[in-house]
């Protein structure tokens, strides 16, 4: 009685096992997806930041250089001055956040996009890269895996964000994150970029690929620069040496 | 038990995509579209944009600032041994009321005692709302990114979970744009006379309903003014309109304005401290008469100075004597 309930029991174990992980599979894919797009919204974040940097800049030198000549036209309309002043009333924050935002966009299709209808299994090679180099087969290898690394990460925030604070052991919580988030690029991100590299294609011309790099580059820079956790940790160890 | 931990790794990676991503809103805002529910914001899981509701909150809170006594009411030596201002004390108490100020003090000395880098007042307030490890988190998170300064709040807090930011901002960001108003002083004699006050009004030379994003003095040509708070000059330049115009920024959100200057006595990126000597006053640009027009904005948004005009007398400033009969009409200038 006890043997064929330990069976049952370690059956449904398995099946169910089994069926999760086919549902898993199935939906490797998505996950990929998902990464790539954690990755590329913590580097729109900062480009955010950096966006509305830009654009005060650009309008305090408009109201610097544009404010005179602005008023003296006006004036030949006999249009109050302030009134023509556009830059003033610039909402800057949502213009900055909707830019960054497009930009989130356009780069996670093109990130998801080029491993999306590939081959599961399809690994590179040195050989077919060199075939391939262009402007798009160096950019988006580079771009991919710093944006891959920031989903890693932010995947790894999440997990630590909704854990309960364990004041006894502060480190569980990261350490538990921490092993997620490397599971999940070992089982996303790294076959997402072996996909996605293993599909380019020689290309006509070696600046194919061009329009996607103004968009992947500065993603892939920020991500690589506030997406990857290791270089406040570098720069303090360089400090204490 | 492999397949099943391949599900739940999935299922962490999809519901952090779900609520941490504008393509996660997205899809909740499809879901709560079809519900027939109000979809989230798009741009809200972007750390820079400031909640319009905390803008208003704050310029309702400006409306009706606490009086120069509250202000100005003598500091005990906790809150003088942590480096409080009094402002600094008004604005937590207005902010987060009376209880949380003695909390907030205990925590502001224990920073203190810590020998933290960051700013006590503002390291307390943020423990305070989101408490000291989910803060600590974010510091361990900025400076891993290679953040310069990661015990500051604006270097943080990107890293703090989305509720913790709502909360933290309310407490530290609006609680310090709050003391940078009230620590505030009037530019020039607070006995002078306001010819034109802040609000909506017919104006004279335009002749149409303009709101008057400011207050008008009534000083002759000359008349010193000086900075109403501790800042850096963002513009010091002549334009029409304006006439010599120089705008301080206070930090925090906050900026002051002052027109229509005889000549200006600093330049743009110019540190300047309370009470120091900006401008004389004159009636240069848009203007039928001498006056100062003295404007204060809180995240771009004009508010009413008004109420701070009583802040001057106790602002311990050189001020000079306020003239006897000043030439300038009530209604007179474009602001």
């Amino acid at each position: 009685m006890l043997r064929t309930l330990t069976r049952a029991v370690v059956r449904t174990a398995t099946t169910s096992d089994r069926v999760a992980g086919g549902l898993a599979r199935f939906a490797t894919t998505l996950g990929q997806c998902a990464l790539v797009v954690l990755g590329v919204h913590l580097a729109a974040d900062d480009l955010d930041d950096r966006v509305l940097a830009s654009l005060s800049w650009v309008v305090d030198q408009a109201d610097l250089r544009l404010a005179g000549p602005v008023e003296t036209v006006a004036g030949w309309f006999g249009r109050p001055a302030g009134s023509w002043q556009w830059w003033d009333a610039l909402p800057l924050g949502a213009m900055s956040g909707w830019t960054a935002l497009t930009v989130e966009l356009v780069a996670a299709g093109l990130l998801c996009g080029s491993f999306l209808l590939t081959s599961r299994t399809a690994q590179p090679t040195w050989v077919r890269w060199k075939r391939a180099l262009s402007v798009q087969a160096v950019v988006l290898p580079l771009a991919l895996s710093g944006v891959l690394l920031a989903g890693g990460w932010s995947l790894s925030m999440a997990i630590e964000d909704v854990l309960p604070v364990a004041e006894a052991a502060p480190w569980a919580s990261r350490a538990a994150a921490a092993v997620v988030a490397f599971a999940a690029l070992l089982r996303f991100g790294l076959p997402a970029w072996l996909r996605a590299v293993a599909a380019l294609e020689p290309p006509a011309r070696w600046t194919a690929g061009w329009a996607a790099a103004v968009v992947l580059l500065p993603v892939g820079a920020l991500a690589w620069i506030h997406g990857v956790p290791v270089w406040g940790t570098l720069r303090h160890a360089l400090e204490a040496l | 038990m492999k397949g099943w931990s391949e599900l739940l790794l999935l299922t962490g990676v999809l519901v952090a995509c779900w609520t941490r991503t504008p393509v996660g809103s997205a899809a909740a805002g499809a879901v709560a579209l079809w519900r027939g529910e109000e979809p989230p914001d798009l741009l809200a899981t972007f750390s820079t944009e400031l909640p319009r509701q905390m803008q208003d909150s704050i310029v309702e809170v400006l409306g009706e600032p606490p009086t120069s006594e509250q202000v100005f009411a003598p500091l005990t030596p906790e809150e003088l041994a942590v480096g409080w201002t009094p402002a600094v004390r008004t604005a937590v108490a207005a902010q987060l009321g009376e209880e949380a100020l003695a909390e907030v003090l205990a925590l502001s000395a224990r920073i203190e005692a810590e020998g933290e880098d960051s700013a006590a007042v503002e390291a307390a307030l943020e423990t305070w709302a989101v408490g000291a490890e989910v803060r600590e988190r974010a510091v361990r998170r900025a400076r891993a990114s290679g953040e310069a300064e990661p015990g500051r709040y604006a270097s943080h807090r990107r890293f703090l979970p989305d509720e913790a930011a709502v909360a933290a901002d309310e407490a530290v960001e609006q609680s310090l744009a709050l003391a940078t108003v009230f620590d505030l002083a009037w530019p020039v004699d607070p006995e002078a006379r306001v010819s034109s006050p802040f609000g909506y009004r017919f104006h004279p030379v335009l002749k149409t309903n303009k709101l008057h994003e400011g207050v008008d003095i009534a000083v002759p040509v000359g008349t010193a003014v000086h900075a109403a708070g501790d800042g850096q000059v963002q513009r010091a330049r002549f334009d029409k309109v304006n006439g010599n115009y120089v705008k301080l920024d206070h930090g925090h959100g906050v900026s002051s304005a002052y027109c229509h200057g005889e000549a200006m006595h600093v330049e743009k990126g110019q540190q300047v401290t309370r009470g120091q000597h900006v401008m004389d006053s004159g009636s240069t640009g848009r203007s039928t008469g001498p006056h100062l027009h003295f404007g204060l904005r809180f995240k771009g948004r004009p508010v009413d100075p008004g109420p701070f005009r009583e802040r001057g007398a106790a602002a311990a400033l050189d001020l000079p004597e306020a003239p006897a009969d000043p030439v300038v009409p009530d209604e007179a200038v474009e602001g």
